[in-house]
């Protein structure tokens, strides 16, 4: 290889060694402004990646496992206590809001803390004594729904004059 | 009548019509075969190939001085087609595979090792400095960036040059694989690279911003390319101007195409293209394009090394821009090794970085020879 460069420069005068060397200059100039170009751009971008990234989707929080135990009844009692103070809570001005608490001062209010004492006791009683759950959830509402609705159409046979199945 | 007539005979192009210009015309033909046909680059060589059968049909006289082709043409002497391109292509690009995982961007600098090692090359076959840049630039597989430099450096082998980087752009499918088989092994073909992390648009609104000014102070000279990129990608990712980034990147993107492809075409008049040079232009094309190849693969293997088996070589291939073709190599060679490995994302983050890393060293070589 060297005695063929020698050879070619001998053949050209000094120029093709002269043009080799320009040639290896130029090329090692340009790698290396190319190189430190996008070596920067490089650094930069890892500090900003860890700057900016998206963080990763967080964890779902454990959700808090009622204990039963001794302390608890004293517990739901606050937890219920702190219920009915927010249903006590002051609602808007107005008319309807007027309304609305001579409404639930009554009645309702009675209804509300039950359903409250009902709801945390029932929680506690699942926590406490897991159980099989059934391959349909239990609906209270739905169950409700399909009562009436047996109900009723009982009580429409019962007003339905006779009529001989087929006709 | 005869006289009209005969006056109409002798003012048709027949009579100028030598064999020159029906060797061009066959070539303009045969461009637009291979777009239409053969479906290599369509999008270029179909208007490249019109544009050398226009500027080839003698009398017409397109590209002569106040010629419809010679205005258009001032777009790409005066340098402003291809920044126009870039904007676009800016606009169509997503940073976020190179952004998600930036050590590909040296992958996109090691498959620039073409374009310096063939200027050398041109250099010692007699080519002047600022031909033997044009040359060189040919291994960016970047048809803008060799279009931007040659046109200022050495518009004289504005045809030859852009002829040989969109044609070798096309073949890309079949120059690189063998490279890239015989470059690595069966193992490191094989492997699967880890996902890439999401990436935020706070991150992908500040890289352009990063690069443009980065680029801007170390290399002034490449700003008008890098620059435009990083105006259409961060009209893109800002998405509060989707108005500007759709027209930049089809509209305007589609008519300087058309102008630029067909006075690119246009300037291969049979005069300044059928030269032992052009023969040699085209194969030192080749030479670039293979040479950086081998650089970004090489610097792959040494990544796979260092990583200790976590980068696939086969992406270093991509660095040497032609943007998305040779991802899609990576991809392909990838997948006939192992089927369940997709290496095209991971290829994109080369690919892109080759696009900056091309346009770099356009301004280098602009800089030392413009």
């Amino acid at each position: 290889m060297v005695a063929w460069l020698l050879a070619a420069s001998i053949d050209t005068g000094d120029t093709f060694i002269e043009e080799l060397i320009a040639g290896l200059e130029v090329t090692a100039i340009g790698m290396s402004v190319v190189f430190s170009v996008l070596i920067l751009l490089f650094f930069i971008m890892v500090v900003i990646g860890r700057l900016f990234a998206e963080a990763p989707a967080a964890q779902p929080q454990a959700v808090p496992q009622v204990a039963a135990g001794a302390g608890d009844e004293a517990e739901l009692a606050a937890d219920v206590s702190a219920d009915v103070s927010a249903t006590e809570a002051p609602l808007p001005a107005g008319d309807f809001g007027a309304v609305a608490a001579d409404e639930l001062a009554g009645e309702q209010l009675v209804a509300v803390i039950s359903a409250a004492v009902a709801a945390a006791l029932d929680q506690e009683a699942r926590a406490a004594e897991p159980a099989q759950r059934a391959g349909q959830p239990h609906s209270p509402v739905r169950a409700g729904w399909v009562l009436s609705g047996r109900i009723e159409r009982l009580t429409a046979r019962d007003r339905m004059p006779y009529s001989p199945r087929g006709r | 009548m005869s006289e009209q007539l005969q006056k109409i005979i002798q003012g048709s192009a027949f009579a100028e019509l030598t064999l020159a210009h029906v060797l061009m015309i066959t070539v303009g033909c045969f461009l637009i075969y291979l777009a239409i046909v053969k479906k290599f680059e369509p999008l270029l060589l179909l208007p490249i190939g019109f544009g050398v059968v226009l500027a080839n049909i003698p009398v017409a006289e397109l590209m002569a001085e106040g010629g419809l082709l010679y205005w258009l043409y001032q777009g790409v002497k005066l340098g402003i087609y291809p920044p126009l391109i870039f904007l676009g292509v800016g606009a169509m690009t997503d940073f976020g595979p190179l952004i998600a995982n930036p050590k590909t961007f040296l992958l996109g600098a090691a498959a620039q090792l073409g374009i310096f090692t063939t200027f050398m090359g041109a250099l010692l076959l007699r080519f002047t400095g600022p031909e033997a840049a044009s040359i060189g630039i040919i291994g960016g597989a970047d048809g803008p960036t060799a279009i931007f430099l040659t046109a200022k450096l050495a518009p004289h082998l504005l045809g030859p040059i852009a002829v040989a980087a969109y044609s070798y752009m096309a073949l890309v499918p079949i120059i690189q694989p063998p490279i890239m088989m015989a470059l690595t092994t069966k193992e490191e073909r094989e492997v699967v690279m880890e996902q890439l992390r999401p990436v935020s648009k706070r991150e992908r609104v500040i890289f352009p911003m990063i690069v443009t000014i980065a680029c801007g102070l170390i290399i002034p000279q490449a700003l008008s390319l890098v620059g435009m990129l990083m105006l259409g990608n961060i009209l893109r990712e800002s998405g509060v101007v989707d108005r500007l980034a759709k027209t930049a990147q089809d509209a305007l993107m589609n008519i300087i195409v058309i102008f630029l492809a067909v006075t690119v075409g246009a300037t291969t008049r049979a005069d300044a293209f059928l030269t032992p040079q052009t023969l040699g232009i085209i194969a030192l094309g080749l030479v670039a394009f293979s040479i950086g190849t081998v650089g970004g693969v090489l610097l792959g293997k040494l990544m796979y090394r260092l990583t200790g088996g976590k980068v696939n070589p086969l992406i270093g291939s991509a660095g040497v821009s032609a943007v998305p073709m040779a991802a899609r190599v990576s991809q392909s060679v990838g997948q006939k090794c192992n089927p369940r490995n997709f290496l095209l994302m991971h290829a994109m983050g080369p690919n892109v970085a080759g696009v900056i890393g091309s346009a770099v060293a356009a301004g280098v070589l602009l800089a030392l020879f413009g």
